[in-house]
């Protein structure tokens, strides 16, 4: 019943064909960030304290070409429709997704992570007034895009678990996606006081 | 007990000084608008933040523009009133609260406050603080003078907001919320209320009048402070009780219109 009431409403009036488009997660940008004041801002001088230290993630999509599909078939005509809805007129799919994000600590971060150790766990994303962990957040993700332009993936890293070892810090900043790839990036050199 | 002498002694010299004529007819209808002031005998605010998410204030004014006594026998009489009631404190006091939660957490937070008490509901129909009450009348006229004890019973409403507020620790990347929530959103509020009105007729159609309603109620209303790491989901909850025996005397004025007269 549910169907039949979309087939429905997809095959009203003069609906334009849905063109399909495909992008790739293609590099990836990391910036710090110094969240002391209301707002997480990128640093300038790279010393931040640390218990407000945080690390903006850009990742760049490109549009790959690919196959163009279209939504031209319908069991139902148009002139059977009560109603119009009409899907975008384009859309975009990813050929790769992001599997993981991890943080790793190029300098001793505390005594049980030392340099090279993963420190994602200290890590989780504040979105719209909202901590989430990191592999829930990439779960969450919607890669099905309207508008290649507009839309890079871009979110913040809070670090809630400060350093305890030395207070000249550096992070790697590894994502894997789906196709085999991993785009890495690193910040700054940083003093974390 | 000087008093009550007093006060006996004054009603027996009314009641001399009134008595040498009867009225031949008497109104069936009394039509009241008034306007007048509720002084607090007792005070339901003591100086808690949440005083300001209050749609009511201790002191207001009032003003009554449905009020109608039914008279079914030439000295008693049925009334029923309503009356809408506002302050300026009520106007302002998102600001109010806005400021004081600046003042406790801005030296340690950024501070983002909203709150029920952004939106004035009140308008010239209904204010903020609603009471409507019914009553028996006595009337006693004489000659130009009119006296008008009455018992009443009646509802005194007024809402009571929610406040939330997002604290961004400085230096930090925590982020807290504190949140005042109100048991009930409408609070309704029964009282009793005896009342005096005075008189004096300016024709046939027209009386002039002064109102003092005593009206007592209790309420028995409860926020809820939280205060929540957003981070670790840890939650202090405090209670703030607002458990008050509330005292009013409302002065007023008020013109009478009659209507329909009979006789006796």
């Amino acid at each position: 019943m549910l169907a039949f009431m979309l087939e429905l409403l997809n095959s009203c009036c003069d609906c334009p064909v849905t063109k399909y488009m495909y992008y790739s997660n293609c590099s990836l940008t990391v910036n710090s960030l110094d969240n002391s004041g209301q707002n997480p801002v990128l640093s300038q001088n790279y010393i931040i304290p640390k218990e407000a230290f945080g690390i903006r993630i850009l990742i760049e999509q490109n549009e790959t070409g690919g196959e163009v599909k279209s939504n031209d078939f319908s069991l139902m005509q148009s002139a059977s429709a009560c109603d119009c809805y009409c899907p975008p007129d384009s859309l975009w799919l990813p050929i790769d997704s992001i599997i993981s994000v991890n943080v790793i600590t190029d300098y001793d971060f505390d005594s049980e992570h030392t340099a090279g150790a993963d420190v994602s766990k200290y890590f989780v994303v504040y979105e719209r007034g909202e901590y989430t962990a990191i592999d829930k957040y990439i779960d969450g993700l919607d890669n099905t895009l309207y508008d290649l332009e507009y839309y890079g993936i871009v979110f913040d890293l809070l670090l809630m678990t400060p350093p305890t070892a030395g207070t000249v810090h550096q992070f790697d900043v590894n994502i894997k996606l789906s196709d085999g790839r991993i785009l890495n990036a690193q910040t700054q050199t940083l003093e974390l006081y | 007990m000087k008093k009550l002498i007093i006060i006996v002694l004054f009603l027996n010299l009314w009641s001399s000084a009134f008595s040498q004529e009867n009225t031949k007819t008497y109104t069936r209808w009394y039509l009241k608008p008034a306007v007048g002031l509720n002084i607090p005998l007792t005070k339901l605010f003591s100086g808690s933040i949440t005083d300001n998410l209050f749609e009511y204030s201790d002191n207001s004014f009032y003003w009554q523009y449905i009020s109608a006594t039914y008279f079914f026998l030439p000295n008693w009489g049925l009334e029923f009133t309503y009356q809408p009631g506002y302050s300026r404190c009520i106007s302002n006091r998102y600001e109010r609260y806005a400021g004081e939660i600046e003042a406790e957490y801005g030296d340690e937070y950024f501070v983002s406050t909203c709150s029920g008490a952004e939106y004035n509901n009140s308008t010239i129909i209904s204010g903020s603080i609603d009471r409507g009450y019914l009553g028996l009348v006595y009337r006693y006229e004489r000659r130009n003078y009119v006296f008008l004890p009455k018992l009443t019973v009646g509802v005194t409403s007024f809402n009571t907001d929610w406040g939330e507020t997002v604290l961004k620790e400085k230096g930090s990347n925590i982020v807290y919320e504190l949140t005042y929530k109100p048991g009930e959103i409408s609070n309704d509020h029964f009282f009793i209320a005896p009342s005096f009105a005075f008189g004096y007729r300016l024709n046939k159609w027209f009386i002039v009048n002064v109102d003092l309603l005593y009206t007592y109620f209790k309420t028995d209303i409860e926020y809820k402070k939280q205060f929540c790491n957003t981070f670790t989901n840890e939650v202090k909850t405090e209670t703030i009780d607002y458990d008050k025996n509330i005292h009013t005397l409302s002065v007023g004025v008020s013109l009478i219109f009659e209507l329909r007269h009979v006789k006796y």
